[in-house]
């Protein structure tokens, strides 16, 4: 998955495990920021539904001048509120508003804009901001789509902003792809041979807990404009997301106490980097760290054990990327430093030496009229690795890359193996993945009163 | 980022208490400032306004030999040496 259950500590506290980050350019010169934690959510998980954790501060982070460092960070901070004490129920009739006095407990949160580009910095931007209820069924949420538009909210320099649950986007064939590398439509080619099946799309149907918030363009490049020439270094600004716990925590009877510093326990730039490209054992502390150190992983990206792997798993069926040996520029450019001029017509989204994995986003490509889902490989300028959109298949896109689709990008005479055009995660037709035309786009989240569908 | 994560933190298996060891008021001067007049007074410190204190305060041994003392209260942390201090932990604990 991009980031589900990526690391060993943080597939042990859900509530702060970050799984997607995407960042693209939509109407009005906006861009807009989604961050998904709380993975694979069963949507009839009751009576205690999904919720954000109020000891958890969610960031979003936004580099405009390429050190890896953020300049512009928005945080998330809830507060959970139970109003009726005498009841096991999460709501005790109808929720047909966000006030309704049958829902019983329910999350606000406050949205803190953190500057560190020399503009005015530090503020609280929205306070008291409503989180719609988990989408519970048609008897206690009976317009789940009006609840959740009257909890996007405007805040204080404009931006538009929702916090609450969602319909995971992303979708990947995880049982296949970790049940030792299995490529479905190389199925009978593995050195395990089996006949060829269909996709499966291990999030199907599974919910999680989405921030987005729209930006103007000009609240997030280092000079407060908005760039018109996608050459311009102005106009790529990197994008993460991560989520911090207080560094002390204990357990006393029915209190939690919390103290002492955040620490950083999830982050993710790229989809999965550290899922695919990080060791097991170094999976924590990529978690810990901030992008401005991943120089200390490059080796991972340069190497990348998976590229190893698919010649031995499929013998015969990628001889040139076997005998790729030289290190990986072209994944290290597009993971860690962006693509420079020059290598892709009418695109960059170079952000200096500095390595460091961000979702860079050139916010001079205006959005695509016809997005293709395999992004910038696709010829569409506007997807993935230019940012990352919903509709994005990023499994495939990462997948070809890894096996040599971008490597003619820094060396031209190279030619990728013929079954890289053919790789495919084989998930993306799924008729229930539906994004809404308007902000915040991520779509309805299952209900549990029919999921999973009897 | 701290090198001491919260995982370590907690795994470490050191002295953790939480309880007041000095009468501070959240925020990293007077945190400081009161670390500074743990080290330097032992037992026969004055004892000032402990209801001044608002909110969990942990104190983590993170070397009992030398005595290094790391004390996080709201959103912060100060770290010190006080081996006095660390012993008087350990006697309660027995």
């Amino acid at each position: 998955m991009s980031s589900h259950r990526e690391a060993p500590a943080i597939s042990k506290d859900p509530v702060a495990d970050n799984t997607d980050t995407y960042a693209y350019v939509a109407r009005g010169s906006t861009v807009t920021l989604i961050a998904n934690y709380l993975p694979v959510q069963a949507p009839a998980g009751g009576p205690n539904f999904y919720e954000f954790g109020d000891d958890v501060a969610y960031e979003i982070h936004i580099d405009n001048n390429g050190d890896g460092e953020p300049d512009v960070t928005y945080q998330f901070r809830f507060t959970t509120t139970i109003t009726n004490p005498d009841t096991f129920l999460y709501n005790t009739g109808p929720i047909d508003r966000l006030d309704s006095p049958n829902w019983n407990r329910r999350q606000t949160y406050s949205v803190f804009k953190i500057r560190r580009d020399g503009r005015p910095h530090t503020a609280v931007v929205g306070r008291d901001l409503p989180c719609p209820p988990c989408n519970i069924g048609p008897r206690s949420t009976p317009n789940y789509e009006a609840l959740a538009s009257a909890a996007v909210k405007t805040l204080r320099d404009g931006e538009k902003v929702f916090a609450g649950q969602r319909a995971d986007a992303f979708f990947v064939d995880l049982g296949s792809v970790f049940d030792l590398g299995t490529l479905r439509p190389f199925q009978s080619l593995h050195v395990i041979r089996m006949a060829n099946s269909q996709g499966v799309d291990s999030l199907k149907s599974s919910n999680v807990h989405t921030l987005a918030i729209q930006v103007p363009i000009s609240e997030l490049t280092r000079d407060g404009s908005v760039p018109s020439d996608p050459m311009s270094d102005l106009a790529v600004v990197g994008v993460w997301a991560s989520a911090q716990r207080q560094k002390a925590v204990m357990l006393d009877d029915e209190d939690r106490h919390t103290a002492g510093p955040w620490v950083q326990v999830s982050r993710l730039g790229n989809p999965l980097f550290n899922e695919v490209l990080v060791p097991m054992a170094q999976k924590d502390k990529w978690n810990a760290s901030c992008p401005s150190q991943d120089k200390r992983f490059a080796q991972y990206v340069a190497q990348p054990e998976l590229a190893k792997l698919l010649p031995m798993l499929y013998p015969g069926v990628f001889p040139n990327l076997a005998g790729l040996t030289a290190d990986r520029l072209d994944l290290l450019a597009i993971l860690l430093t962006g693509i420079p001029a020059g290598r892709i017509p009418g695109f960059q989204n170079f952000t200096g030496p500095t390595q460091a994995d961000m979702l860079r986003l050139n916010v001079a490509i205006p959005p695509s009229g016809s997005p293709n889902r395999l992004g910038i490989i696709g010829g569409d300028l506007a997807g993935f690795p230019n940012g990352r959109r919903l509709i994005d298949d990023a499994v495939t896109i990462e997948l070809r890359a890894v096996a040599g689709a971008t490597y003619p990008l820094v060396q031209p005479n190279y030619t990728p193996d013929g079954a890289v055009s053919a790789i495919e995660d084989g998930t993306f037709n799924n008729p229930g993945r539906v994004f809404l035309p308007d902000f915040p786009y991520i779509g309805t989240p299952y209900s549990g009163y029919n999921v999973p569908a009897a | 980022m701290a090198d001491l994560t919260r995982r370590k933190f907690l795994s470490r298996g050191s002295i953790t208490a939480a309880g007041a060891i000095a009468a501070v008021s959240a925020g990293p001067t007077a945190l400081a400032a009161a670390a500074n007049a743990v080290a330097g007074s032992g037992d026969d410190m004055e004892v000032g306004d402990l209801s001044a204190l608002d909110g969990p305060m942990f104190v983590n041994v993170r070397d009992a030999v030398t005595g290094e003392v790391e004390v996080l209260v709201d959103e912060t942390s100060v770290v010190f040496n006080d081996r006095a201090l660390v012993s008087k932990l350990q006697r309660a604990t027995q």
